[in-house]
């Protein structure tokens, strides 16, 4: 330890700064508009240094803590270490500038103290709205950004303090839903605002020098215990390839390949070798694809390693400009966010599962299963429009089953209640959602379930798009363990019997990615979730653990036989 | 030996320099160094590192872009 | 709670405007029943979808079961739970059922036990609302006791910071395994209905605003795989308790460290009943020590340190967190280990008075003695600021608030009940509601300005903004119904003919060992100081102040310590 500061006091000052973002959390949480934001959480709110290192973050959404870093690194590097002032707010939605999709908004202030620029203050969010080509964005047939929504590079929506109306005008006649829009950044700048607060507050506590030096060296010990656990991990040169199929335009495999090599304390994770970038929006911007990397190994190591700028150092990820990994404009890019981020986070778990067998994972259901919508509700006249999303199965672990219905790896987000779901949306009414048997990898340890959920349309017209994904091909099992189930997405027009795709029916180009389709009041959707890959060999699942699963309708009683062997176990029972 | 170096941020054109290593587009900053024979552009010193260390061995010359 | 297996549907349904979609069928829910009663369940809970916009299918389920499953206890979500969000009714509904047949059997032995001890009078449990209720009426609403603990804590806290004049109070209620955190804002207790709904599992019943850690005397001190120390929240418990109840224990916990450190009396713990023996306590210290570079005594000062700042952070979460600058609140400070701790957490925090009450080791138990009757009845009916039905508003309150007396009634309350009316709102397009208090008598068009005027004081309290001329949603209406009970007067402490008044050598960070004045509280007149270092001792308990401050015992009874931090 180079500087000499009370560990106490260290401690105090990582905790005081972890507590200020959650309580960002909770304020955009209670106060903004959209279910997105306060049902699903689908943000995050972090702080940084003034150099742009991240100092702190809480337990929101990993694709969007890592990429919120290179936003800010950009924002700083653009507008200039001079050019903030207090009372300013910067807003940034360029995926091309560091951000990772269109609808994740970024939202950063400068904290002054004593006339100097101390931290900044910063959150990300998924705005239900963003004026793309359909209502909701993430157009699953979209072939360049612009069709994705409005793009803002880092401009200031307050300069000191005063909002900055030519800017919000300018968002507010872009969005389909300004009330909810506005309802939502004002939430954001709440939160932002209650941060800066609390920095003071720390501050006149303990000092400029103190923090910044508790700061620094918080870093420093983030970064060597980071190291530390790589080291553990064995040197060498580690393969993995997987893919995303079709892109919504043209139906083939875009194939990614990962060379991983471990290098002592150091990580290098290249993806050289990888697809060209797709036409249509699967491709993940380079600050996604490190994003999804740090995610692995922020799940691989020791989660009491304060999550600042340190935990990322010892990464290298290259990642080859015009691939599907780090796409060059004007690609579109909104599933890179969604649909190619859990699958990157998935293959280093892949790659390593010989090499720390007791700390990876199986593949996750691997899809944010995009399902977005949009109208003008008939009971108000307003315009409403929703970005769904839906949990999969997780991979088994050493140890333990995999999760059921959790929104995939790389999000982080809770699922919205029925209840609100149909109060918010009149569009829709849920007929069933419920765990599907047997969609879990089979293994020792078996992989999370996926679901179903059955939409009807209520109203007499409304606008669906989707951007889904492992429709095709399941996600993988690990060390012997079997794949989960595969999703799937199927419409009923009324007055008829038989479930069709997208594209028997309305004649799409991919039956997982489309955009604008209209359905009419009684036709039903039925979304199928992914199951999460199994985790070594079946029949050397505890027979009892078998039994249960039977019992508790996760697996069925065919399988219980044919896969996991239990009759051969009946004799113990 | 490398410097820092800054690039023009344009609104005029869209496509952007990035860092000859990884790939990481460039906003303003960039390492310039003689890499390989030719004028290059990494995020950092150490990419300009790694670029000698392990993509010349594995790769080989990458084309100047 | 209930696996999956023990879950089933029934295919009748609400929309979210309560129209039926689809009527229960009868003869499904009677084949339900024989599957419920082969099942062997102990109780079972009914939650339907929309249950809190209309209660109508919930109470069709619920008639079928009656008459169909005979005794087996019921919990049913729109009588216990009536909020939207179904998985947060349902968990809250499940925990109802689950308790259902264990609170009952409770109630029922306490009950036959305290008859055949010669107490045949009511008797009440502790609701988590800070009400209490008789304990009939407990065993029918048995989720309502969830939290009652630390509930009994904050209605003691209520009368003491009423007797001193203290009406925004913080509490530390520090045990053997835990420290519980509350806070008093103007005389009030916080409610929630989303406890930890930030980040857990949800239990939606009103409880107080309380924050647990697990810092006692008995969490255990430890070095993470970064070289952190770190305390709790993993506790040694009573059993094998710290190293110096010498019952086994060999991980030095928060008590091992106080008592190193000569703020805890080895000859006088638990008034004298208990021996500490410090003698394998160093080794143990300096064991743990060693690998951070700290000797025994650093160590041990770093232990209650750590503990203190953890506490300090709690009290943040209920304070800061909600808006609330915890150095303009009084710190109040109980259970066995709160007033060892309390002053150095109101330093960390900035908090410049602690007060210690009477009997501070049962302190939640006597809160109980003073609570009054609470019933809570909500209405739940979404209107917009500017539509709303003002009639059927005025009347529902004035059915709600007619079985709320009535229950009161039943719980044998004879008195003139005290009223108070709340409605919770938020902005429309918000999902999370805030309760604003509303004012008596006919809401009329004025009325209701007033209270979304008061919302967007709130709004701006708790979050810095308010949106200006923004529709209000209002969400639900609630009516509190309070029975005062006779306020048992805390028989003041008498000063002792004990003069009881030592010195002993106290570890401090920075200054080594200091001789402390020790001091029996009893032995204290009212409106006597003590300068610190000193360490007060009682039964149950031991207060400890830091060198510069003082304490001083008041007329009423609690002792007040200065902290020496300036508000």
């Amino acid at each position: 330890m180079s500087t000499v500061i009370d560990p106490v006091a260290l401690t105090v000052v990582d905790n005081y700064l972890t507590s200020c973002c959650r309580d960002m959390g909770v304020t955009m949480m209670t106060t903004a508009y959209s279910p997105i934001f306060n049902e699903s959480l689908d943000f995050s709110c972090v702080i940084f240094d003034p150099r742009g290192n991240m100092l702190a973050q809480a337990e929101f959404c990993p694709s969007q803590i890592g990429t919120i870093k290179f936003t800010v690194d950009w924002t700083i590097e653009e507008l200039g270490p001079d050019g903030f002032d207090e009372g300013d707010i910067v807003i940034h939605d360029d995926p091309y500038r560091g951000s990772g999709h269109v609808p994740e908004h970024m939202l950063l202030k400068p904290v002054f103290w004593e006339g100097a620029l101390v931290a900044f203050v910063a959150n990300v969010a998924h705005m239900s709205e963003v004026g793309a080509k359909t209502p909701g964005g993430l157009s699953g047939d979209a072939t360049e950004i612009y069709q994705e929504g409005l793009l803002l590079p880092p401009v200031k929506i307050k300069r000191r303090g005063e909002d900055v109306d030519d800017i919000w005008k300018i968002i507010l006649s872009n969005h389909r839903t300004p009330r909810v829009t506005l309802g939502d950044f004002r939430a954001m700048i709440g939160s932002l605002d209650m941060a800066e607060r609390r920095i003071h507050a720390l501050i006149a506590d303990y000092g400029l020098d103190f923090v910044q030096a508790a700061a620094d060296e918080l870093m420093a010990i983030a970064e060597r215990r980071m190291r530390a656990e790589i080291e553990a991990i064995p040197d060498g040169t580690y393969t993995f390839e997987d893919a995303i199929e079709d892109d919504g335009i043209t139906d083939r495999d875009y194939p990614i390949k990962l060379t991983l090599t471990i290098d002592g304390g150091e990580v290098i994770a290249d993806f050289t070798g990888s697809a060209p970038q797709a036409v249509g929006p699967v491709n993940a911007i380079y600050a996604v694809t490190a994003s999804a990397i740090y995610n692995a190994f922020l799940h691989l190591t020791d989660p009491t390693i304060p999550r600042n700028e340190g935990c990322y150092r010892p990464f290298t990820i290259i990642a080859p400009p015009g691939t599907i990994v780090n796409c060059s404009f004007p690609a579109p890019v909104a599933g890179g966010n969604t649909e190619t981020s859990p699958r990157l986070t998935d293959m280093i778990f892949g790659a390593l599962q010989h090499a720390i067998p007791d700390r990876i994972a199986a593949s996750c259901g691997g899809t944010s299963s995009p399902f977005l919508f949009g109208g003008i509700d008939p009971r108000t006249g307003e315009p409403y429009a929703h970005f769904h999303f839906e949990g999969v199965g997780w991979g088994g672990r050493r140890g333990l089953d995999g999760n059921s219905m959790v929104v995939t790896i790389n999000g982080n987000c809770r699922n919205t209640p029925v209840e609100v779901f149909e109060t918010r949306y009149p569009a829709f009414r849920i007929d069933s959602y419920r765990l599907v048997p047997d969609s879990g990898g089979p293994g020792e340890f078996r992989g999370g379930l996926g679901g179903e959920r059955i939409f009807t349309v209520t109203v007499p017209e409304v606008t669906v798009s989707a951007l889904l994904n492992r429709m095709k091909t399941e996600p993988w099992g690990v060390l012997g363990g079997g794949e989960g189930a595969v999703g799937g997405l199927w419409v009923r027009r009324a007055g008829t019997a038989e479930w069709r795709t997208f594209v028997e029916e309305f004649g799409t180009m991919s039956p997982s990615k489309f955009s604008g389709v209209t359905l009419r009041d009684g036709d039903q959707v039925r979304i199928l979730m992914p199951g999460g890959g199994g985790y070594g060999d079946p029949r050397l699942r505890d027979p009892e653990s078998v039994r249960c699963d039977v019992a508790e309708g996760f697996v069925s009683a065919d399988a219980a036989r044919a896969v996991y062997g239990l009759e051969s176990y009946a004799g113990e029972a | 030996m490398g410097e820092w170096r800054e690039t023009e941020i344009s609104y005029l054109k869209a496509n952007r320099a990035a860092c000859e290593l990884c790939g990481h587009p460039i906003a303003r900053r960039y390492w310039g160094a003689e890499a390989d024979g030719a004028e290059r552009m990494f995020c950092s010193p150490d990419h300009e590192r790694l670029y000698n260390d392990y993509w010349l061995p594995r790769y080989g010359r990458k084309a100047v872009t | 709670m209930a696996s999956r297996r023990l879950c089933l549907g029934v295919d009748a349904r609400l929309d979210s405007d309560g129209s039926v979609v689809k009527p229960v069928d009868e003869d499904e829910v009677r084949a339900l029943c024989r599957t419920i009663r082969d099942s062997g369940a102990e109780a079972v809970a009914i939650c339907l979808l929309f249950s809190y916009v209309s209660t109508e299918h919930e109470e069709q389920v619920k008639r079928i079961f009656e008459e169909e499953l005979g005794d087996l206890p019921v919990s049913v979500s729109h009588e216990v739970a009536p909020i939207w969000r179904e998985y947060e009714r349902s968990s809250t509904t499940i925990a109802d059922a689950y308790l259902r047949p264990l609170l009952g059997r409770y109630v029922q032995s306490l009950d036959s036990s305290l008859r055949s001890a010669g107490m045949t009078r009511e008797w009440t449990l502790m609701k988590s609302n800070g009400g209490a209720m008789l304990s009939g009426a407990a065993a029918d609403a048995p989720i309502q006791t969830v939290m009652s603990g630390p509930a009994g804590g904050m209605t003691a806290t209520e009368h003491v910071a009423r007797a001193l004049g203290e009406p925004n109070v913080l509490t530390l209620d520090m045990g053997g395994t835990s420290a519980d955190v509350g806070i008093l804002v103007n005389g009030k207790q916080r409610h929630t209905t989303e406890y930890e709904i930030e980040w857990g599992l949800p239990a939606a019943v009103p409880l107080i605003d309380i924050k647990s850690i697990g810092a006692g005397g008995g969490s255990i001190a430890w070095v993470d795989a970064g070289g952190f120390l770190r305390v709790g929240p993993r506790s040694a418990g009573a059993e094998p308790g710290p190293i110096c109840y010498g019952r086994g224990g060999t991980e030095p916990t928060v008590t091992d460290a106080n008592l190193l450190l000569g703020r805890l009396d080895p000859e006088y713990f638990l008034n004298g009943r208990m021996r500490l023996d410090a003698s394998s306590v160093t080794e143990a210290m300096e064991a743990l020590g060693e690998p951070l570079g700290l000797g025994a005594l650093e160590l041990a000062a770093s232990i209650v340190e750590i503990a203190n700042e953890n506490m300090a952070s709690a009290i943040k979460m209920v304070s800061l967190e909600r808006g609330h600058d915890p150095r303009r609140f009084a710190l109040l400070a109980f259970g066995g280990a709160g007033p060892l701790h309390a002053a150095s957490v109101a330093r960390v925090l900035g908090i410049p008075r602690v007060i210690v009450p009477q009997h501070p080791g049962v302190f939640s138990a006597l809160g109980l003695l003073l609570a009054d009757i609470r019933v809570d009845k909500v209405w739940t009916q979404a209107f917009r600021s500017n539509d709303v039905d003002a009639e059927l508003v005025n009347r529902q309150f004035g059915r709600i608030t007619e079985r709320a007396v009535a229950e009161l009634r039943q719980e044998g309350y004879a008195g003139e009940p005290e009223i108070r009316r709340a409605i919770n709102m938020r902005y429309f397009g918000q999902n999370y509601e805030h309760e604003v208090e509303i004012e008596g008598g006919e809401l009329d068009e004025a009325a209701l300005e007033r209270a979304f005027r008061g919302f967007d004081r709130l709004h701006a309290e708790r979050y810095g903004y308010r949106i200006e001329g923004e529709v209000i949603e209002l969400v639900s209406f609630k009516v509190t119904v309070i029975g005062r009970r006779p306020h048992l007067d805390l028989a003041r402490a008498r000063a002792s003919t004990r003069r009881e008044r030592s010195t002993r050598d106290v570890y401090v960070r920075g200054q080594g060992f200091v001789e402390a004045a020790v001091v029996h509280r009893s032995a204290l007149e009212p409106g006597e100081h003590v300068e610190g270092p000193a360490v007060i001792e009682e039964e149950g308990s031991t207060s400890f102040l830091e060198p510069g401050m003082t304490v001083r015992r008041t007329a009423e009874g609690p002792l007040v310590i200065e902290t020496g931090m300036v508000a």
